[in-house]
């Protein structure tokens, strides 16, 4: 009955509405979702497999990507023993520059603070930070500059020479006998 | 078992406690959304999305109202979501919507009695089907005996006073109809 107290000539209009209303699930619908579920269950856990998968192969790309594309470092210069340059110019006593202005001029020069690598099979030039240039500044302060010496021009010897008189010159001509013109007339 | 302990062993992961839920409350839901969808194929298909999502949420369910009133707000939200999917729009679009097969009447009546109710019968549900939305789900949903007008206000959200006015208004929407298309209400 509809919960609103119809009137009794109103009975059979509802009960004509509650017969279209309550209708049953239809038979089996209670195994039907059961099936559902379990279909749904056994999704799950493939999707779990799958993103599992998925996740592995996409750390594997990853991590071939930064191999293959990653920043890679300029080599290293071979460590050969100790220069005996080195020592040389240590001993150079002579050397009044301030390091500070050597510090500088390392920081401003053109070319010193990015290096160009050489070019990669996927065409991409790489570019590197300076920073292990950086970190070599301070190793620079250390070592002596050497000013060089101020070369005094050389002084060039004035003499004067004396030019003999040259006579004009006549215009040569060759008497060759013939009077024709032609081949062989070089007058 | 009471409705609780079952929610707590499907909590738990026991299917057999989910599976009597479906079996007790599988009515209810299908009328509910046959109520909403006024379609067989769709009100199945709601109901069945219905306990799969319940199943799904079980662990959200908090107790607050009870179970069948939970069932119901699902229910509701899955039948109206499912009439708006295109799918169905264009499936109403090819056949329309055949939402309730009558029952017979008494077989103690006569045949000539049985032809009128017959005929009536199927007069009142092609009005109830033409019925705007609000007006026929609030009468149907009532009409099923499943639900109460506060448990029906709690799922759906619409107050319980209006759930009343718009049941009446239904009711005096078909009695009119009826009385227009020559019978008696």
């Amino acid at each position: 009955m509809i919960p609103t107290a119809p009137e009794p000539e109103d009975r059979a209009l509802d009960a004509m509405i509650e017969s279209l209303a309550r209708v049953d699930a239809p038979r089996g619908f209670a195994a039907r979702v059961s099936a559902a579920l379990d279909e749904r269950d056994s999704m799950a856990a493939s999707d779990r497999l799958r993103v599992a998968l998925a996740a592995s192969v996409a750390v594997v790309l990853v991590v071939i990507g930064a191999v293959w594309f990653g920043p890679t470092r300029p080599p290293l210069p071979p460590a050969g023993p100790p220069s005996s340059t080195v020592g040389h110019l240590e001993l150079a006593p002579s050397v009044p520059i301030p390091a500070g202005s050597i510090a500088a001029s390392a920081r401003s020069s053109p070319g010193t603070n990015v290096h160009v690598g050489r070019l990669q099979p996927s065409g991409s030039l790489r570019v590197w930070p300076a920073s292990d240039h950086e970190r070599a500044l301070p190793a620079l302060v250390e070592v002596p500059a050497i000013q060089p010496r101020v070369i005094e021009p050389y002084p060039l010897a004035v003499a004067s020479v004396e030019i003999e008189h040259i006579e004009a010159l006549e215009p040569l001509v060759i008497q060759s006998g013939r009077t024709d013109s032609g081949p062989g007339d070089f007058r | 078992v009471t409705d609780a302990e079952l929610v707590e062993r499907a909590r738990a992961g026991d299917r057999a406690a989910f599976d009597a839920i479906v079996e007790r409350y599988q009515h209810a839901v299908f009328r509910a959304t046959l109520a909403i969808t006024g379609d067989r194929a769709e009100a199945e298909d709601a109901a069945q999305n219905t306990f799969i999502r319940a199943y799904r949420r079980i662990s959200d369910f908090r107790g607050d109202s009870s179970l069948k009133t939970w069932l119901l707000a699902i229910a509701w939200r899955q039948g109206i979501s499912g009439r708006r999917a295109i799918v169905t729009r264009l499936r109403r679009l090819v056949a329309p919507a055949d939402p309730v097969r009558f029952d017979p009447p008494s077989p103690r009546r006569s045949e000539e009695d049985r032809a009128i109710a017959g005929q009536r019968a199927a007069t009142l549900k092609q009005l109830v089907s033409r019925l705007p939305e609000k007006y026929r789900s609030a009468l149907l949903l009532a009409a099923s005996g499943d639900y109460t007008f506060s448990e029906m206000a709690q799922a759906t959200g619409v107050p319980a006073g209006t759930l009343k006015w718009r049941v009446a208004e239904a009711r005096r929407m078909l009695k009119a109809k009826l009385k227009a298309a020559g019978y008696e209400a």
